[in-house]
């Protein structure tokens, strides 16, 4: 059965309205699309596809499945939020890209086949940067530069692993079935393509454009770009890679490091981003665990993961709007004048946190319940480990050192009603989902196999675990034994390509340029001057050189060495007596005469 | 006019109530309590009830995993490990290791 129209047309035409109209009928496009897309989603029957012919080849344009209704429902959701976040720009590029960028991530998660996929793909990575480069200032526009190399490659090794497997395979490499077979036999094009999604969900190694692009963009912009460029890359994962052992691993690793980076981090947006990647692991492990239960788990907690996210997101973004400032070195004491954004931040801290009532909870568990039940013993200490960590990082750190902590000073207004709004939405949908998780796993996939995460086991594990990493939260504070927030940066992974690139350009400069040095002293300092010197003295070297025989020969009279110079003089000057110029002209012209006829 | 100074418009600001320290020292003791509450309530809950295990009968870790109070001395060393490891990352005695100063890559 035939899809009507795309499910993404909604946003698609709301971004292009936005790039038309201005001021505040722009930012109406930002709500508006949103609600037509999110109920064309809800219109479409599980089970339809539509094709579309190009070129001679039959596109998969849209596959409707479960997996893709739920991540077109959220993906509309959260651009309804954001939208409503953003309601306050006038920036027509932000605006009109922040939904064309919804809209490719809508595209994204209802492809069809590989080459569908392709072109949303890089449309991703395309209208997302604009949300850094937004922000107008050079580091804003030097990482967005990063963002897009990141971003870009992405896409090419995405197309270069469609190829690999083109050329191995035919037409059924456009496919988008599971491709872990695949992989785990060692096929290249498998391989590339896992790179590609590995870069867009941030694998270790290759997660710096997260931490470094989210923490430079606007105050709005990581509001869009959480809830889109990295849930893009999940949905693909549990689609492509379902069960392969290899993403266990990385999703511990991914869920283990950023930690670490986030307890020492400064910007407190920079936080939230290693604490994304950190989330992203352990979808990515749920996908790994490849079981129907582990799998839905990830979607859940992709889902939720949207919300809770963009809500930290927001409420920091409102700290940065009204103050200016995002270190967590110079905030604190906020509380007093914004207790509305104080009160929505420690909701989305009790849902990353995964607090008992709050969402988090309800899609977490389902991960680290499956990983025990099936024995990935080493993983599941990991994830553990992570859990707790997280509320220490997130959960703790984030509210505290922006909102409480030592008083900064500062007394900046309530965050605009828009803001507020946004917020508030999505504290209540963070709370909902927690309390009815029903509700949200019947839109699973799998519908969530009667999990229950609210038994007495569950829930008084879940808040001891919380519990004691606050106590110990509060102890290091207390014995002066906690890392202090200080303005700093930290080496990451990106030390080494940034390092290699300006090293690569300074030794490219002094190369160049010193090659260019030499050859202007060179060509221009000495040879011209040599050659002009020769031009102007030469003649005179080479008549005084005949002159001379003659003279001793006692042939010419000439008064001694002044007449030599003046010899000199005349002949520099070009002066002969006339008849001298004739007779070597008659000379001449008698050899050559002589030369012809004879 | 005088030469004096403008009198400060803005009125004095209402201390509130966690800026006093005796009411921080509430909270936290309030907190304390909550922590040795769950630590009961689990002991009550796998002494009394049968508290399921995450892991199964066989694994290796079943028999620590299903010990009262597991999670919370987990949560508590795991995170006091954490902020002591994330100081490591930071610098040795001194010497910076992974931090830097604000500007680095301005520079």
């Amino acid at each position: 059965m035939e899809v009507g129209t795309h499910p993404a047309t909604a946003l698609l035409i709301g971004g292009l309205a936005a790039a038309v109209l201005r001021g505040r009928f722009a930012s109406l496009a930002l709500i508006i699309a949103p609600l037509f897309g999110l109920g064309y989603v809800a219109s479409l029957d599980v089970g339809t596809s539509s094709t579309i012919h190009l070129f001679g080849y039959e596109i998969l344009g849209v596959v409707v499945d479960q997996q893709a209704k739920l991540f077109g429902y959220l993906f509309h959701i959260a651009a309804l939020v954001a939208g409503i976040y953003s309601f306050h720009l006038r920036d027509p590029w932000q605006v009109s890209m922040s939904l064309l960028y919804a809209a490719t991530a809508v595209g994204v998660a209802f492809a069809g086949d590989m080459l569908s996929l392709f072109l949303w793909w890089e449309g991703l990575a395309i209208t997302s940067v604009f949300q850094i480069w937004g922000r107008r200032t050079k580091q804003a526009e030097e990482a967005g530069f990063r963002y897009l190399f990141f971003h870009v490659g992405s896409g090419l090794l995405l197309l270069a692993g469609i190829l690999v497997r083109y050329h191995g395979e035919g037409a059924d490499a456009l496919s988008l079935a599971p491709l872990t077979t695949a992989l785990e036999g060692g096929d290249l094009g498998a391989l590339l393509i896992l790179l590609a999604i590995g870069i867009k969900a941030a694998f270790p190694g290759l997660h710096v454009w997260l931490k470094d692009g989210y923490a430079e963009a606007t105050h709005s912009g990581p509001v869009w770009l959480c809830a889109f460029t990295t849930k893009c890359a999940v949905c693909m994962l549990a689609r492509l890679f379902p069960g392969a052992e290899v993403l266990i691993t990385i999703g511990g690793v991914m869920a283990m490091f950023p930690i670490f980076y986030a307890v020492i981090e400064n910007d407190l947006r920079r936080v939230l981003c290693y604490s994304k990647i950190n989330q992203i692991g352990f979808m990515v492990v749920g996908i790994g665990i490849g079981t129907e239960l582990a799998i839905d788990g990830a979607i859940a907690h992709a889902f939720t993961h949207v919300i809770y996210k963009g809500l930290l997101f927001m409420s920091m973004g409102a700290v940065l709007f009204r103050t200016g400032e995002i270190r967590g070195s110079h905030l604190g004491g906020l509380y007093k004048s914004m207790p509305w954004t104080t009160g929505f931040c420690i909701v989305g801290a009790a849902s990353i946190s995964a607090f008992p009532l709050f969402s988090g909870f309800v899609s977490k568990s389902i991960i680290i319940t499956e990983a025990a039940r099936n024995g990935h013993l080493l993983v599941w200490l990991c994830l553990l480990f992570a859990s707790a960590g997280v509320f220490h990082h997130a959960g703790i750190k984030i509210p505290f050192f922006a909102f409480f902590a030592h008083d900064s000073g500062l007394r900046p207004k309530e965050a605009p009603i828009n803001m507020l709004i946004a917020m508030g939405i999505s504290s209540f949908l963070c709370i909902f989902l927690g309390c009815n998780p029903q509700w949200l796993y019947d839109m699973l996939p799998n519908g969530a196999a009667g999990y229950h995460p609210y038994d007495a086991t569950h829930v008084i594990t879940q808040i001891e675990i919380l519990l004691f990493s606050a106590l110990a939260f509060t102890l290091l504070n207390l014995w002066g034994k906690y890392p202090p927030e200080l303005p700093s940066v930290n080496l990451d992974a990106d030390w080494i390509y940034r390092k290699m690139g300006r090293g690569f350009l300074a030794f490219g400069e002094s190369f160049w340029n010193g090659l260019n040095d030499r050859a202007h002293a060179f060509f221009v300092g000495s040879m011209t001057d040599r050659v002009c010197l020769f031009l102007k003295k030469g003649h005179v070297y080479t008549m005084k050189a005949l002159y001379q025989p003659f003279c001793k020969a006692g042939l010419l009279v000439q008064d001694g060495s002044k007449g030599e110079n003046h010899f000199a003089k005349r002949t520099a000057l070009g002066l002969h007596p006339v008849g001298w110029t004739a007779l070597f002209c008659m000379l001449f012209f008698l050899g050559f005469l002589l030369l012809v006829f004879t | 006019m005088s030469a004096h100074p403008p009198k400060n418009r803005k009125p004095k600001e209402q201390p509130r109530w966690l800026d006093k320290p005796e009411n921080i020292r509430k909270v936290i003791r309030g907190f304390y309590a909550l922590c040795v509450l769950i630590i009961v309530a689990d002991l009550i809950f796998s002494l009394g009830w049968h508290k399921h295990a995450a892991l199964a009968e066989d694994s290796s870790l079943h028999a620590v995993e299903t010990l009262p109070a597991f999670y919370g001395i987990y949560g508590f060393l795991a995170c006091v490990g954490l902020v002591y490891f994330s100081k490591l990352m930071r610098g040795w005695k001194g010497k910076n290791i992974l931090m830097r100063e604000e500007d680095y890559w301005e520079k």
